[in-house]
């Protein structure tokens, strides 16, 4: 079982990041473990080797932050950033897709068809962790219709499909709760 | 509800940046939880609900975030509301 002094061998190995953001990534995992001790680290373990974060000005993608799992890298879009959002809140939004990132998506964003739910649990979680100093919301819309289908579907049910890629839970929880698949 | 119709409401939002089709998607969660006879359950559970609560979401209680979801439960639960009010029926008059 992957402990947080491997995770701090793992960012220690990587020679992409600046001391400052492995502290920073060190920080939110140990925050994260704290509250989901039950959530295994070993994938992220491993990313964390090769993990590299880029800013930019110009993304086809106009929002503020993007984790592309083929690259392995957290995408900063600074003409968003610089309007005030909490980086703090951005960065570990960012590591719940790098920690939920399977070989082809991330949660249980299969096909990329749950996209805007994932996005929206995602949130919802990254609130609990860290809060948000900013007045700038991230997602709010989806935040308010994720925590709507857990409470339809039962949490426990997307919160297997989220930390374990298992999508087929998520499918059972709609189908018990009702909804046509 | 179909699976389906719902993500398309919701990924379009999201795609579009559409707020407006998250009454929809509300109304849809309400209406499916109704047909399951599951609509106060949910009404309940929605109110008490963790991510409500500013001591246990780490947001200060004045975070707007707070005021999205509060308007979210309280559109559920006036359509709750609304299919649970008693009607009073008022007598017509005689005709001659």
């Amino acid at each position: 079982m992957i402990t947080v002094d491997d995770i701090r061998n793992s960012l220690n190995q990587n020679k992409k990041l600046t001391k400052e953001v492995k502290m920073n990534i060190f920080e939110l995992v140990l925050l994260f473990n704290s509250k989901y001790p039950e959530v295994s680290l070993d994938r992220l373990n491993e990313k964390l080797k090769t993990l590299q974060i880029i800013k930019g000005s110009k993304f086809v993608n106009p929002r503020v932050s993007e984790y592309n799992l083929r690259e392995n890298t957290i995408y900063l879009n600074t003409s968003e950033i610089d309007k005030g959002y909490d980086m703090k809140h951005i960065l570990m939004f960012e590591l719940l897709n790098v920690i939920t990132a399977c070989d082809h998506f991330t949660g249980f964003n299969v096909e990329n068809r749950f996209r805007a739910l994932n996005v929206g649990y995602t949130e919802i979680i990254t609130n609990f962790l860290v809060g948000n100093s900013s007045d700038l919301l991230v997602y709010p819309e989806q935040a308010v219709e994720a925590n709507l289908i857990s409470i339809l579907i039962g949490n426990e049910y997307i919160f297997k499909a989220y930390f374990e890629n298992d999508v087929d839970s998520l499918i059972q929880g709609f189908t018990k709760a009702g909804v046509q698949v | 509800m179909k699976l389906r119709d719902l993500l398309d409401l919701m990924n379009h939002d999201y795609d579009q940046d559409d707020p407006k089709l998250m009454g929809e998607v509300q109304l849809k969660v309400y209406n499916t939880a109704k047909k399951r006879g599951k609509a106060e359950v949910i009404c309940d559970q929605l109110k008490d609900n963790m991510v409500m609560d500013p001591q246990t979401i780490g947001l200060p209680k004045e975070n707007s975030y707070f005021k999205g979801m509060e308007e979210a439960i309280a559109t559920i639960d006036q359509a709750y509301i609304s299919d649970h009010e008693v009607v009073h029926e008022i007598p017509s008059s005689r005709t001659r």
